[in-house]
């Protein structure tokens, strides 16, 4: 085969970026907003089970944040299906709500929304 | 890019979901077999985020590799001059980029319902980052950071819709955002030279897999190491450097190298007999002595005129791009000899920690040395006058990292430029 590979544009923009101070805990609390059964829930590493339709999980406190936000995603199985999506990195937050609205299975989509608490 | 190059990708990646839909079909893949380690037996087999004693850690670059020569493939069998070409998203982070353009990748957003939220989470990448990751020796930890910092993730957060999602190859610029993944890696290789894997087979292509009638082959990581096992190569700043290749058309029955600006043809690169290859630029081909088209092979090296008929304009050419090429005609981006004696330059110790010491070429005896980081800012200049070997001193407090060297003459011509690690 063969290829020259290329950049697309060029222009140059250089960012100021802040540092991303984690804090030590993070309390996490998962909703299941849908009509669906949501197994192997998994933030941050940490597994949060099953959650049955329009029910939610209790507060559960991640520690060494350092290391959870190495794999800021999110994961849940529905139906069998397993699936995935990146979340928001936390700053300076102590209280995250995953709210799940809506599961697209044939899209492997998860419809969520997260609110931070600081 | 010409506009005819980015109508013939746009429309390629339409037609690819015609039939068997193959962007579907990889979005599927990449969704279902992404991450295990939620799941019941977190043991299994997958591509992304694995942990320290998962054996499959390593198989985040050489995977992605490999499926964006199966979309490449797959495109050049609609037309054979696509390329799949690369985001820097560490240096292209603006929403009103060219790359975000309706006629260009902002197209496919309502086309195919993606519902993109560019800049709407997250960061991008920085050459800090880039910087940082390029310098790390140890390529489990290079991969690993690389993967789960803002140089891959952050594009997929930060463009939104479908990108964020382990479904993310249904848009597009998953495509064009893995591509510059892989010249991370390919940069990183090229500097360190240490890439190792423990397994030898992949999913999807591990030899069984079956896409619309056909089995994908078993592809072994430590083959495709280096991107010139698919016959890539990666232009950067208007130069496409084509070296140390023998055409074997493997995948293609002609290998085909097209590039809009500069192509130089160097050493090692050679056209068999009985293979064929053609090597088309919009602007300029230049070969250089170690290019070899032996007897009997089928070569052609063209100028695409066609390119300035498509856009309906004699001038598509972008020649003020060129105006500061030629200086780099001599450009050693490895530190080691070129051509004559003339245009000689040593560079040593490389990796540095305190000093560097440079051995210049006969004709060189005047100019001026300039040290540039990654981010293009000048941290060091020394003029210098009837010498022939140099020592640029107090390096000790540069950060660890990647940074060019070059060397200047009287007239403002670069003669050498050299890439160096400071460790």
């Amino acid at each position: 085969m063969i290829s020259l590979r290329f950049i697309i544009v060029t222009g140059l923009l250089f960012l100021w970026q802040e540092p991303c101070l984690m804090q030590q805990t993070l309390v996490v609390r998962v909703v299941n907003n849908t009509n669906e059964e949501l197994n192997n829930v998994m933030i941050y590493s940490t597994p949060f089970g099953q959650i049955k339709p329009m029910d939610s999980t209790a507060f559960i406190t991640l520690k060494n944040i350092q290391n959870e936000v190495k794999n800021p995603m999110l994961y849940l199985s529905c139906k069998n299906i397993n699936m995935g999506s990146y979340v928001s990195l936390p700053k300076d937050v102590d209280t995250i709500y995953f709210l799940i609205n809506e599961v697209k299975i044939d899209k492997r989509l998860i419809v969520f929304k997260q609110i931070e608490i600081k | 890019m010409t506009q005819a190059e980015r109508d013939a990708l746009v429309n390629a990646f339409y037609q690819l979901r015609n039939g068997a839909d193959l962007i579907n079909d990889l979005a599927t893949f990449h969704s279902d077999f992404f991450n295990f380690d939620n799941t019941a037996d977190p043991t299994r087999l997958d591509i992304h985020f694995n942990l320290p004693d998962e054996p499959e850690r390593d198989i985040f670059f050489a995977w992605h590799r490999m499926q964006m020569f199966e979309v490449e493939q797959a495109m050049q069998d609609i037309n054979p001059n696509i390329s799949i070409p690369y985001w820097d998203s560490t240096v292209d982070q603006s929403v009103n980029s060219p790359l975000w353009d309706e006629n260009f990748m902002g197209q496919f957003d309502d086309d195919w319902g993606l519902n993109r939220n560019l800049g709407g989470n997250g960061e991008l990448g920085t050459i800090a980052e880039l910087n940082t990751l390029l310098g790390i020796s140890d390529y489990l930890i290079f991969s690993d950071d690389t993967e789960r910092g803002n140089i891959h993730a952050g594009p997929h957060r930060w463009t939104g819709g479908a990108m964020p999602t382990t479904a993310s190859p249904r848009d597009p610029v998953f495509y064009l955002h893995h591509t510059f993944i892989d010249k991370v890696w390919a940069d990183w290789e090229a500097i360190h030279q240490n890439s190792s894997f423990i397994r030898t087979s992949m999913l999807r292509y591990d030899g069984t897999y079956v896409f619309d009638g056909q089995t994908l082959p078993l592809v072994n990581p430590n083959n495709i190491i280096d991107p010139r096992a698919f016959g890539v190569f990666y232009a950067e700043d208007g130069l496409a450097v084509l070296d140390d290749y023998t055409v074997s058309n493997t995948y293609n029955a002609i290998e085909n190298f097209y590039y809009q600006f500069l192509i130089e043809v160097r050493d090692g690169f050679e056209i068999p007999a009985n293979t064929s290859c053609r090597i088309t630029s919009v602007n300029e081909i230049v070969m250089l002595p170690g290019f070899v088209a032996a007897s009997g092979s089928d070569f052609r090296a063209q100028i695409d005129n066609t390119q300035a008929r498509t856009s309906g304009s004699s001038i598509v050419r972008n020649t003020k791009k060129f105006e500061a090429l030629p200086s780099m005609r001599m450009v050693d981006f490895e530190g080691k000899k070129l051509g004559d004696d003339s245009s000689d330059i040593e560079v040593y110790p490389n990796p540095f920690l305190e000093s560097v010491n440079i051995r210049l070429g006969q004709n060189t005896h005047s100019g001026r040395i300039v040290l540039y980081n990654m981010a293009g800012q000048q941290v060091k200049s020394e003029v210098f006058r009837d010498k022939s070997v140099l020592n640029l001193n107090d390096l000790r407090n540069l950060a660890s990292g990647v940074y060019i060297l070059n060397v200047v003459d009287n007239n403002g011509v670069v003669l050498h430029k050299v890439q160096l690690i400071k460790s």
